[in-house]
């Protein structure tokens, strides 16, 4: 019978696929331990054995958010805490390792559950994803999944088994019947790009292993039993996807307008295991590699080695040329084991490149480190919120005193462009002038955006005003391309902008030729180019730049490119186009 | 010797986990014994999930011990931390 479950959109994509239900809790039954020595022994190595595998997945994670997550769970492993109450039960009681372990989580447990903040009553999870992990290896059980069309249907997923299972890329879809777009799972899901429904209540019960189920994670939704009809245009729409992804491989990565104009696309790369995925959606190189996954969560700036080892594998994964952005840090990231003292406000403080020629130490490690990098690779870098044209020449000096210092150490190393984020208003104003002292410019629409509207990208009450499509933004959009052009300088889009239905088309019209995009947005992006004329859109742009609200904006935009894109619109499960996808 | 602090969470969130590993991390890396104590509820500093199960929520008040060489700047230090709201953006 076909069934309907709403939850919340966690990673969108469509999936379908049989149900393999993981059900919570492994049963565990008082048992007297046989041989109280050997059972202390079964209880380190299922610890050991539990933690080398939670270190390999923080590997795999290194530098996401989802680190943090694995990070704490790790401390739990090794907590002595734990570790005690479970031995001293083995000693007392003379029970199983098992029985031990499961009544010291109960134990550890309850003062969390008691507690009136929701916040702590949710962690009561973490030490019962701990003890659940541990559990697992003390029972010499092993995740295995049958191969292909697995969709997996639980109540929530420790991070140490999301992990795993994840990562055999064996998972098409993932629902879950607790959690939110927040919870861990819904985090490792988008880094693993799974499509993912969380807090879809009462699945769990509902499904049968090996049942046919669709994971809607556009829509929020899943469609238990569907009907052959859906199950079959879902499953095309994924083969669709599919056989498009590896044509773009034998293709290369350039997309082409129905008019014959060339566009390249580059890839905004966080996690390095984002990089082979880049490659594979077609990307012609990094366009931004965000620099500060090399430090977020670490006590100590990452070593000059380190960040030559990170740019170098980055390039070796893409074959191609790698934009490496200066630490990003501070403002709403601050890395942690740092004391930036406080600031009033944090969006107009201490952070990017500001931060990074404050701690002058910061700035020149990663130049050295990208300098040599580039001895044989092609690396670019690019400067965070640059403001003004004093902060680009100091830091144009402190690259020649880079130089410098590597010809003392007598250390090979490469020529790097420069490239300037224009990203605040300032920059824009003075954007030609700011061309004439880099190679390149890169415009970060979302920071252009707040900045210039003055409106707080984290408040969804101020949503509305944010607006990617308001004139005030079209004008900079336009005034930083003429500027570019005009000193014979590349300029690429690497914000929200270029994977936006609406905008996109609009900055082709305005002449971008180059964006970056996130991996998973690739081919959404390279599809649209090759479906509208790019002549068209510029004489759109053109009319566009006399509006007066983005309302006028959006319609204009919608009456041009409407007929080309909506059938693209609607594949992607965009059903209102106004909003970004 | 023996020092003592009593200091407020003022976090959103409180003692919570990324918090807590924080905390421990920092009181990891004095050689003195520290000790947490919420409500006449006693935890080691060391232990993540002793902190964590103080469910050390915003507004409440919590008694760092220090015993030791280092212990009047690890009483300094995790007083320093937690007035800073452990290092979150306000």
């Amino acid at each position: 019978m076909r069934t309907l479950f709403r939850g919340f959109s966690a990673c969108a994509g469509t999936a379908v696929g049989s149900a393999v239900v993981i059900s919570r809790g492994r049963a565990v039954r008082k048992t007297p331990a046989g041989d109280i020595a050997a059972e202390h022994q079964r209880l380190a190595e299922a610890m050991e054995g539990a933690r080398a595998e939670l270190t390999n997945a923080r590997a795999e994670l290194a530098g996401h958010d989802a680190e943090l997550v694995l990070n704490v769970h790790l401390m739990m492993h090794g907590d002595d805490l734990l570790a005690r109450a479970i031995k001293r039960r083995i000693d007392d009681e003379g029970v199983s390792a098992d029985w031990a372990l499961r009544a010291a989580v109960d134990e550890l447990k309850s003062p969390l559950l008691a507690s009136s903040a929701s916040y702590f009553r949710e962690r009561a999870e973490d030490i019962e994803h701990v003890g659940q992990h541990i559990l697992r290896h003390l029972r010499g059980e092993t995740l295995t999944l049958p191969n292909g069309g697995n969709v997996l249907v639980t109540h929530e997923l420790s991070p140490a088994d999301a992990v795993q299972l994840l990562s055999t890329g064996n998972v098409e879809g993932l629902v879950t019947a607790t959690g939110s777009a927040r919870s861990h799972t819904a985090i490792l899901a988008r880094a693993f790009d799974v499509p993912t429904v969380v807090g879809a209540r009462g699945i769990v019960s509902a499904v049968r292993d090996a049942e046919r189920l669709i994971v809607d994670g556009t829509n929020a939704r899943v469609i238990v039993g569907p009907t052959a009809r859906e199950a079959d245009e879902v499953a095309a729409r994924g083969a669709r996807y599919r056989a498009y992804r590896s044509s773009l491989v034998s293709e290369g990565g350039d997309a082409v307008s129905v008019d014959g104009v060339e566009v390249t696309l580059r890839a905004n790369v966080e996690l390095p295991r984002e990089a082979s995925r880049a490659v594979r959606c077609g990307a012609r190189g990094i366009g931004l590699l965000r620099s500060e996954f090399l430090y977020l969560d670490a006590d100590e700036p990452p070593s000059e080695d380190a960040q030559v080892a990170a740019y170098r594998e980055a390039a070796r994964a893409v074959g191609d040329v790698v934009v490496v952005r200066t630490f990003d840090l501070g403002g709403d990231k601050l890395p942690s084991g740092h004391r930036l003292g406080h600031s009033r406000n944090p969006a107009l403080g201490l952070r990017a490149i500001r931060l990074t020629m404050w701690r002058g130490s910061l700035m020149r490690t990663q130049l050295r480190a990208v300098l040599r990098a580039a001895h044989q690779h092609e690396i670019r870098v690019l400067f965070p919120l640059v403001s003004t044209v004093s902060e680009l020449r100091a830091v144009k000096v402190l690259l020649e005193e880079c130089r410098a210092e590597l010809r003392d150490r007598e250390e090979p190393f490469g020529d790097v462009a420069v490239g300037a984020m224009i990203e605040v208003p300032s920059a824009a104003l003075q954007v030609c002038a700011i061309s004439e002292e880099v190679d390149f410019l890169a415009v970060g629409t979302n920071d252009l955006i707040q900045y210039t509207l003055a409106v707080d990208r984290s408040d969804p009450r101020l949503a509305h005003l944010a607006d990617p499509l308001s004139p005030a933004i079209l004008s900079l959009l336009h005034s930083i391309r003429v500027a570019a052009e005009t000193s014979g300088r590349p300029v690429s889009i690497c914000g929200d902008v270029a994977t936006h239905p609406l905008a996109l088309p609009l900055a082709l019209g305005l002449g971008y030729r180059e964006f970056s995009v996130p991996p998973s947005a690739l081919v959404f992006v390279r599809e649209c180019i090759r479906r509208v004329e790019v002549k068209q859109l510029a004489e759109m742009a053109t009319e566009a730049l006399t509006l007066r609200t983005a309302a006028e904006v959006k319609a204009l935009i919608d009456a041009t490119v409407g007929d080309a894109l909506r059938t693209l619109w609607t594949e992607q499960g965009i059903a209102d186009p106004v909003s970004p996808i | 010797m023996t020092q003592v602090g009593t200091f407020t969470i003022i976090n959103e969130l409180g003692m919570h986990a990324r918090a807590a590993a924080k905390l421990v991390k920092l009181a990891g890396s004095f050689s003195s014994t520290v000790q947490l104590e919420k409500e006449g509820q006693v935890a080691d500093a060391k232990s993540v999930m002793g902190v964590l199960l103080l469910c050390g929520a915003k507004g409440s008040s919590v008694t760092v011990r220090a015993t030791g060489e280092d212990a009047s700047e690890a009483v300094e230090k995790i007083g320093a931390l937690i007035a800073d709201r452990f290092g979150e953006p306000r």
